[in-house]
């Protein structure tokens, strides 16, 4: 069986609130999501809590699924990061600021970013990994997307509801960013 | 001349490639479900449907509670139905709600047509000063009709509720409405059947027996061959009256080539290329449709905005999410249109007008991480020549067959491209395909339904041929060159 069809006839299960349907679901999707959304959270709890919200979600509104906009697993992870988004914008984030940060961004180009980037031992990627945990939930969630999941920028946009335009100009913000958060954390 | 630093390609794959390394680092010890996560979430889905169950209990025990009191005449309802639960009913498909819009509007131009007719007697005095085609018409073709100015603003409110018509019905009167209904009119004197029902159709104010007399005497006219069409005057009959004559008529109409209306039909003729054959197969394998991914990338990117002028493809990081794209996606053109309908004979009508047509596409060329995004639109504006055939009349109801061609002319043509990769972004640019001139041929069938006695709600299914134009601009039509169109519309017939 294709996997379309497969698709079709689980979300067809869904729809008609089949339990075997709703049972499969949860067995091939719960790991996925919990993954997507534990990344973000770095807390099980509320992993656990989003991860159910989300697939609640998913078998709930199965009829408003449309196959010719995105897969199913992409509509998945457009519920799930938009409940983590929402969830982690009321929580306290850890920021630094960098001063006049729009002026220091106009100063980065391309080769003082790779410099930064260039060196690939346990200390530089712990740095790296750090200026991440400083980026703002929407940010990291779009490095996650780019960079780890692959996916690209058109299903990026969809899953964060934006247009594409938009969300290149966001990564290429976040790569400078990073590089400043770089430089502040090695001032710190 | 110091080469800017600012979009080094190399510089940022690098970057690219440090990242990548580190999210993976980061994300590759996957989070594992906790234990017992299915229980919980089974506990959860069992509580949720427990709430649901319950609710749905008190709203039935209270609609029972309500249903009994509507019964006992001497108890108020108020009371009982404002504790109903708010929870709300799933909302209706879409299509049906637009349905119910479009009847509501029908619904309110028929009623509106008879609140402004009901007022004409003979002493009305004629309004010349409505410069409007149907105006016109109804003046050449029964030039001594009192009933004049009555039509005149039952046609200025048709066409206010189709507003984008109504300018373009204006302009297709000044030059078409005169040679038209002279031969009207002298296809009317010269058929002698045809002439007393013309007559009739607009008496000052008729009496009943001379109205009689008339109608007698047309049924007395009628050939015995055709018994399901039977003819009579138009006079003040209601729908259910009856006649084989083609009349005097206008229409507006909206019409999409194919499927419904208003849903976008968009159509991936080309997909993401797999990664795992990406290096294996030739790029025409993968676009076999018309080398459109070639004939993409060598047309469109010459009117990219990269800065420094490299190749969408150039520097394309090697990676899953940047494998070559081509896409094309096209939304359903959707017609409105303004016509006029002159009876040649008894079952035979010519019919021409204008119509308006949006072309609206996009293409996607490059890479899924360095592509250039295009709107394209083109605006048509079009004259279609039909001829419609009257093949039966009963209570209200008409069928017909109609075929006939038309000619679209380009009458603006945009197209934004936009480069979208992470060191392009932002930048539009505008330029004017120069859209080909669109010759079509069309036949379909009809039905009306007259809602009341000068006012029909039409749909007419056809299939059209767009003929091909050589031209390089791709648009639905020619992707689809024949294709099923649904069209739907308001008919007033001006000599009634």
């Amino acid at each position: 069986m294709r996997a379309s069809e497969q698709t079709a006839r689980l979300i067809e299960g869904l729809r008609k609130e089949d339990p075997a349907a709703q049972e499969e679901f949860l067995r091939h999707y719960a790991p996925m999501v919990f993954g997507w959304i534990a990344r973000l959270t770095r807390n099980e709890m509320d992993a656990e809590e989003l991860t159910q919200d989300t697939l609640l979600r998913a078998m709930r509104y199965a009829h408003s699924f449309d196959p010719s906009k995105a897969s199913l697993e992409t509509w998945l992870s457009r519920i799930a990061y938009r409940l983590t988004l929402n969830r982690l914008r009321i929580a306290p984030t850890d920021t630094i600021s960098i001063d006049d940060a729009p002026a220091a961004m106009t100063k980065v180009d391309a080769r003082l970013v790779a410099s930064a980037f260039q060196d690939t031992d346990a200390q530089a990627i712990d740095l790296l990994e750090q200026a991440i945990d400083h980026l703002t939930p929407l940010e990291q969630t779009l490095i996650t997307l780019f960079y780890y999941d692959e996916l690209p920028i058109k299903e990026i946009a969809y899953v964060v509801d934006a247009p594409p335009g938009t969300i290149a100009t966001r990564l290429h913000r976040i790569r400078k960013k990073l590089y400043l958060l770089i430089q502040k954390l090695r001032q710190l | 001349m110091k080469p800017s630093t600012h979009n080094d390609p190399e510089s940022w794959r690098r970057t690219d490639a440090a990242l990548r390394r580190a999210l993976q680092q980061r994300c590759s010890n996957a989070p594992q479900l906790p234990e017992g996560f299915y229980e919980r979430l089974q506990q959860r889905m069992a509580q949720e449907a427990g709430q649901q169950e319950a609710a749905a209990q008190q709203e039935a025990a209270m609609l029972q509670v309500a249903s009994a009191q509507q019964e006992a005449p001497a108890q108020q309802e108020t009371p009982v139905l404002a504790q109903r639960s708010p929870r709300r009913k799933p909302a209706p498909a879409r299509w049906w709600r637009t349905a119910a819009a479009a009847a509501a509007v029908l619904a309110i131009a028929a009623g509106l047509g008879t609140w402004y007719r009901r007022p004409i007697s003979p002493s009305a005095p004629n309004t010349p000063d409505a410069p409007t085609m149907a105006t016109a018409a109804i003046v050449a073709s029964t030039p001594s009709t009192p009933s004049v100015p009555a039509v005149a603003t039952t046609t200025a409110h048709i066409t206010a509720t189709a507003a984008t018509a109504r300018p373009t019905t204006a302009t297709a009167a000044a030059t078409t409405t005169a040679p038209t209904l002279a031969a009207a009119g002298t296809t009317t004197a010269a058929t002698p059947t045809t002439a007393p029902a013309t007559a009739a159709e607009t008496p000052p104010l008729p009496t009943p027996p001379t109205h009689k007399e008339r109608l007698d005497k047309q049924v007395a006219q009628q050939p015995p061959s055709t018994p399901a069409v039977t003819a009579t005057s138009t006079g003040k009959a209601g729908p259910e009256h009856t006649s084989a004559h083609q009349l005097l008529a206008m229409a507006v109409h909206i019409g999409t080539d194919g499927g419904g209306l208003g849903m976008p039909a968009s159509e991936q003729d080309y997909a993401h290329m797999p990664q795992a054959d990406a290096d294996t197969k030739p790029i025409n394998y993968y676009f076999p449709a018309a080398n459109g991914y070639t004939y993409d990338l060598n047309s469109y990117s010459a009117t990219a905005s990269d800065a420094d002028g490299s190749q969408p493809t150039a520097h394309a990081a090697p990676t899953r999410n940047a494998v070559p794209i081509a896409n094309q996606s096209h939304r359903l053109p959707v017609t409105i249109g303004a016509t006029l309908q002159v009876p040649l004979s008894g079952r035979l009508a010519i019919e021409t007008g204008l119509t308006y047509t949006r072309l609206a596409s996009t293409f996607d060329s490059g890479t899924s991480t360095d592509f250039l995004h295009q709107h394209q639109r083109i605006h048509y504006l079009g004259i279609p020549l039909r001829l419609q055939a009257q093949l039966l009349r009963a209570k209200g109801w008409r069928g017909y067959v109609a075929g006939g061609g038309s000619i679209e002319l380009p009458v603006r043509s945009t197209l934004s491209t936009q480069r979208i990769s992470l060191t392009h972004h932002g930048t539009v640019q505008h330029s004017h395909p120069s859209a080909p001139v669109q010759f079509a041929l069309g036949a379909g069938i009809g039905i009306q339904y007259d809602v009341l006695p000068s006012v029909g709600i039409y749909a007419e299914p056809s299939v059209q041929w767009f003929v091909p134009t050589g031209s390089t601009v791709r648009t639905y039509r020619t992707e689809h060159p024949l294709r099923f169109v649904p069209t739907v519309g308001l008919r007033w017939h001006m000599n009634k």
